[in-house]
């Protein structure tokens, strides 16, 4: 489905977010003081890595 | 000069960002921004005047900035931060482009299982944005 764009924006319409979505957004804009740059290969194998250790964890015994 | 918004996010953002984007200059970009007088710029930054809200998507072009935050700013500039959050609360937080693309990048990576952010991708994060 294409986006809809307004100069830079997507509009609200496109998919509300969950709350936990929420979170993510929030986390990166705090620490992307200076705007959230676009996603590129090495950060988003960073962040693939991250939810893989993410769910490895969330399936073992006790977690 | 009265100084009703020099307290506020937007002013603040302001003050940092044109000094990051020397040697561009505040007339550069408050003509790139569509401002027929470069004043503007130096009132918006100085907190004399409050950014109108149309003026936000050629200002953040301008600032190669996060229109989205910008727009998040100059809301609290025009109605104050408690309404602000009010309004976003009730329409949806603005979302940029690049945030949307982090988003659908987690999905993706997640099997849409919708990850709840914990103090490991915390710091993960911390790393991939390297601050």
């Amino acid at each position: 489905m294409k986006r809809k764009m307004f100069q830079g924006f997507v509009v609200p319409q496109d998919g509300p977010l969950t709350e936990a979505e929420r979170l993510w957004v929030d986390i990166i804009r705090v620490i992307c003081f200076d705007g959230v740059p676009r996603p590129s290969l090495e950060p988003v194998q960073a962040l693939r890595d991250a939810l893989d250790d993410q769910r490895r964890l969330r399936g073992r015994p006790g977690s | 000069m009265t100084k009703p918004h020099k307290d506020t996010a937007l002013a603040r953002f302001l003050q940092t960002r044109i000094l990051q984007l020397k040697p561009k200059t505040q007339a550069e970009i408050a003509h790139e921004a569509g401002f027929l007088n470069a004043n503007v710029l130096s009132m918006l930054r100085s907190g004399s005047t409050k950014l109108a809200l149309d003026r936000v998507p050629a200002l953040a072009l301008a600032l190669d900035c996060d229109p989205a935050r910008l727009l998040r700013l100059a809301l609290g500039q025009v109605v104050g931060d408690t309404a602000a959050n009010a309004i976003i609360e009730i329409m949806g937080t603005p979302i940029s482009a690049n945030e949307r693309a982090w988003i659908e990048e987690i999905r993706n990576a997640s099997d849409d299982s919708d990850p709840r952010i914990t103090a490991r991708s915390r710091s993960a994060l911390r790393g991939i944005f390297g601050k």
